[in-house]
């Protein structure tokens, strides 16, 4: 007969000495799988919050220069520029100053170019500023379409005499020049718009979403009409392309896009707003 | 259990364990809470930058709160939800008035034939501005009431893409001049309120037209008191626009559009009668704002609607300084001028406020109330006194309740404790809500222990409210000079007067007056369940009607910038237009 010894290994030890074995093994490929994943959210989030650090520095302050007795008035030439130690384009608070702007350029000897920006900011990772500016025009005035307002007169376009009574209306200055807007309802709500330099529309065409209307030799797209309770009509959006600044991003993976809504302070204009996309990789 | 079972229990507790310590460690994204800053940021800029570009405060003083939203959404260029609330100016309402049956009546229409005295105006003024023929109306009931007037219909917006479907939409009138049609007689859209030419007014509600005849009908509702009341509330207030629409709406109509519902006359709430309605009418209730128009009674307000909603019929009559006043609870114009009063109660502040915004006359207001009508605050009256009359109080229980003949009685009372010995005791006719009476004990004690004190004569007042003989309860004193008590459901203010007092003794002087509230209510407000009450007239005064604007502004409450955007971002812009300020309260989510 046998004697039992001791340290013998049994059938029920071996079994849950290997469901360990693999339960471990499990856990690891768990855990392993999930390490890229929170290093990755770990670099999103600093990348996020270095754009938003950028971009309050960028719009909220006038920057500054070192040349002579220093001052915020770096885009006034090229020593100044040359002199820069902190890049702001505000005028004020939340303000783009349209001369500052003017004199960022992403290649450029003599304007303040992309490495400049890196080297005055300070960021190692890389960053693609698109500026768009979206006027909004007040429309909310109105008046029934046969009966215009004195001064005015209506459109000659067949499309006109088709749309629904009420027609509101409104101005707006942008780059010297006053454009006036007639805002007209068809079926499916307020979507077509007439624009003249004065209030004779006679010769105006109908125009929609996405068609262009100029002022002082810029192109503005009508993005929106107001069709939101109420005032329906009186509102109509615009925008137009700026400038874009920074380096080339492949904007799909892993770059972080964060948009900041400054007013542009253009000259001759009515003051509007802003969309600086902020893109960061 | 044997030894090996054992062994795999610890293997299963240890792999447990080393799952929910390697989960439990592993941090997931958090694209949320960024997501979230984010849009907290985008916001705050959009706030700031359109309130220094002017656009807020152009919107506002318009009352363009869609502009609002639809700036933020155009300029985001995404669709940002937005939701909020602008306090400090009136609101935009669609306001809906209930429709009686016989309000609303039919007319009968067909084609226009070459006989018809304006066959050649509708053909070169109408028809070609119609996708489809032009119909008149028949002779009818309603335009034997009115002056002679006949209502042509067409399909007049009409759009290239969608001309072929027949959609009649809109009413000329031809008010027997001539078949004019220029643009005096610009089409009235659905829903529309149009004036019949005798100074009546109607509004355009449906029309049904069989496409295979031309004939059909359409639907006309009687709008006087719509118009009138339209035509106030379009004016300004504090000099900031607002947008009003008012429709009128039937139990058969879909009021989810609406933001406040009105019920005029006594024959509404008649109709509401039926459960079914009540029912209906209780829903609105729990949605939105209600307000009743109408002189009530008792059988109007006991187990109905308006009962369900707090209010209580008080059979408690009225008269004014002078005597004035009525036992039927009606207030006539015999009584001289209405002054009315605003209470320190926000609600009564903000009806005021907007009443001065539409440059009301507050001498001008002739509003009677009829009817009394109280609001409970569990037992006790509830004097909201949204608006009240200054010289007009509630006759059953706004007497002074001041005894003025206390009798000297040295016997010791019992609970009231007291080492002097200068007591007065008498009785009071105490009314409760319902201004029915009973007597109750009172005792007019000095206060002290000590003969020294006893001499400075601190008085305080004492009343036995169950009647069982003793003072010995908590809740009945002692009561010093000035201090506030409610007795059998009303607020009182105790008074114990010296013999300084015109036509009191020593000590002989002592009660309760009721609080200033027993004034009477011309509106009702039950602010818990967002129902008002005002007085009816046919025909509301210019400054009556402002009264009745002010009243519907705040009780409909700040403007709402129309949304479900119930995220945790928010903001809040501070401004003002005109001096008037206001503040914009915004939650977003997209």
């Amino acid at each position: 007969m046998f004697k039992p010894l001791k340290g013998q290994v049994s059938i029920e030890f071996l079994a849950s000495f290997f469901l360990y074995i693999l339960a471990v093994m499990a856990v690891f490929q768990v855990v392993s799988g999930g390490i890229p994943d929170f290093s990755d959210s770990m670099d999103q989030k600093k990348l996020h919050y270095e754009a938003k650090y950028v971009s309050d520095q960028i719009l909220k302050q006038p920057g500054f220069h070192t040349e002579g007795q220093g001052g915020t008035n770096w885009e006034k030439n090229t020593s100044t520029r040359n002199s820069l130690n902190s890049l702001g384009l505000a005028s004020e608070y939340m303000k783009i100053e349209p001369e500052k702007l003017e004199q960022i350029e992403t290649v450029s000897q003599s304007k303040v170019n992309y490495s400049q920006f890196t080297e005055t900011v300070g960021v190692d990772n890389q960053y693609l500023f698109n500026f768009t500016w979206t006027p909004v025009v007040n429309t909310q005035k109105s008046f029934y379409k046969d009966d215009l307002p004195s001064g005015f007169d209506k459109p000659g376009h067949s499309l006109y005499d088709r749309a629904m009574g009420n027609v509101h209306y409104g101005n707006v200055k942008l780059n010297g020049e006053t454009r006036h807007f007639l805002v007209t309802e068809h079926r499916t709500g307020y979507n077509t718009t007439y624009v003249s330099g004065d209030r004779d529309f006679e010769n105006s065409d109908p125009k929609g979403l996405d068609a262009d209307v100029n002022f002082g030799g810029r192109d503005f797209t009508i993005t929106g009409f107001q069709n939101i309770r109420y005032d329906r009509g009186g509102l109509v959006v615009l925008e137009s392309h700026i400038k874009e600044f920074g380096s080339s991003l492949d904007r799909s993976a892993g770059v972080v896009k964060f948009n900041r809504y400054p007013s542009y302070d253009a000259e001759n204009s009515d003051l509007m707003p802003m969309r600086v996309e902020v893109y960061v990789s | 259990m044997r030894k090996g079972q054992m062994h795999v229990i610890d293997a299963i507790a240890a792999v447990m364990i080393l799952f929910l310590f390697a989960i439990g460690g592993l941090s997931t994204a958090d694209d949320r809470d960024w997501s979230q800053f984010e849009n907290q940021i985008i916001a705050d800029d959009l706030s700031y930058t359109l309130k220094e570009t002017g656009h807020i405060d152009e919107f506002i003083s318009e009352g363009n709160t869609g502009s609002l939203k639809q700036a933020f959404n155009g300029i985001t260029q995404r669709d940002f939800s937005t939701s909020g609330g602008i306090e400090g100016v009136a609101p935009n309402l669609g306001i809906g008035f209930f429709r009686r049956p016989s309000q609303i009546h039919e007319a009968s229409v067909t084609n226009v034939t070459s006989g018809d005295a304006c066959w050649v105006e509708v053909q070169n003024q109408i028809q070609s501005r119609s996708a489809t023929p032009v119909l008149r109306t028949e002779a009818s009931p309603i335009q034997n009431r009115n002056s002679p007037v006949t209502l042509y219909i067409g399909d007049y917006h009409i759009n290239e893409d969608l001309a072929s479907q027949v959609d009649y939409d809109s009413i000329w009138v031809d008010r027997n001049d001539n078949c004019n049609f220029d643009r005096l007689s610009d089409p009235s859209e659905i829903d529309e309120i149009f004036e019949w030419g005798s100074g009546n007014h109607y509004e355009f509600r449906d029309v049904d037209v069989d496409v295979d005849n031309w004939n059909g009908t359409i639907e006309l509702a009687e709008a006087d008191q719509m118009k009138r009341l339209q035509d106030t509330m379009a004016e300004e207030v504090n000099g900031i626009d607002n947008h009003v629409k008012i429709d009128s709406f039937t139990f058969d109509d879909s009021t989810e559009d609406l933001d406040f519902h009105i019920f005029a006359e006594k024959e509404s709430i008649e109709l509401i009668e039926d459960e079914s309605r009540r029912n209906t009418v209780n829903s609105m209730i729990e949605e939105k704002p209600v307000l009743f128009m109408a002189n009530l009674n008792q059988s109007l307000v006991e187990n109905t609607v308006l009962q369900d909603n707090g209010f209580r019929w008080k059979d408690l009559g009225y008269r004014d300084q002078r005597g004035c006043g009525v036992t039927d609870q009606e207030i006539s114009s015999s009584c001289g001028t209405l002054e009315v009063g605003f209470s320190s109660t926000a609600d009564s502040q903000i009806t005021k406020e907007m009443m001065s915004g539409l440059e009301a006359d507050f001498s001008g207001i002739s509003l009677y109330p009829e009817g009394s009508v109280v609001t409970e605050d569990g037992e006790a009256i509830s004097f909201d006194k949204t608006m009240y009359l200054q010289n007009f109080a509630y006759s059953e229980i706004s007497r002074d309740r001041v005894n003025r003949g206390l009798t000297e009685n040295t016997s010791v009372v019992e609970g009231a404790g007291t080492s002097c010995n200068n007591i007065t005791t008498g009785t009071l006719d105490l009314p409760d809500s319902g201004g029915n009476l009973q007597t109750l004990d009172i005792v007019n004690t000095q206060l002290g222990n000590s003969p020294s004190y006893c001499s400075q004569n601190n008085r305080a007042l004492y009343i036995d409210r169950d009647g069982d003989g003793d003072y010995l309860d908590s809740d009945e004193g002692p009561f010093q000079d000035g201090e506030t008590i409610q007795i059998r459901g009303l607020d009182y203010v105790t008074r114990i007067h010296s013999s300084a007092v015109s036509g009191c003794g020593s000590d002989d002087c002592a009660g309760f007056v009721l609080d200033e509230n027993a004034q009477v209510n011309v509106f009702t407000f039950n602010s818990d369940r967002e129902v008002g009450r005002a007085p009816y007239e046919d025909v509301y005064s210019s400054e009556d009607r402002k009264a009745l604007a002010g009243f519907i502004y705040m009780m409909a409450g700040s403007t709402q910038i129309q949304g479900n955007a119930g995220g945790a971002i928010s903001t809040n812009i501070y401004s003002s237009t005109e001096e008037e300020p206001f503040r914009v309260s915004m939650r977003w989510e997209n």
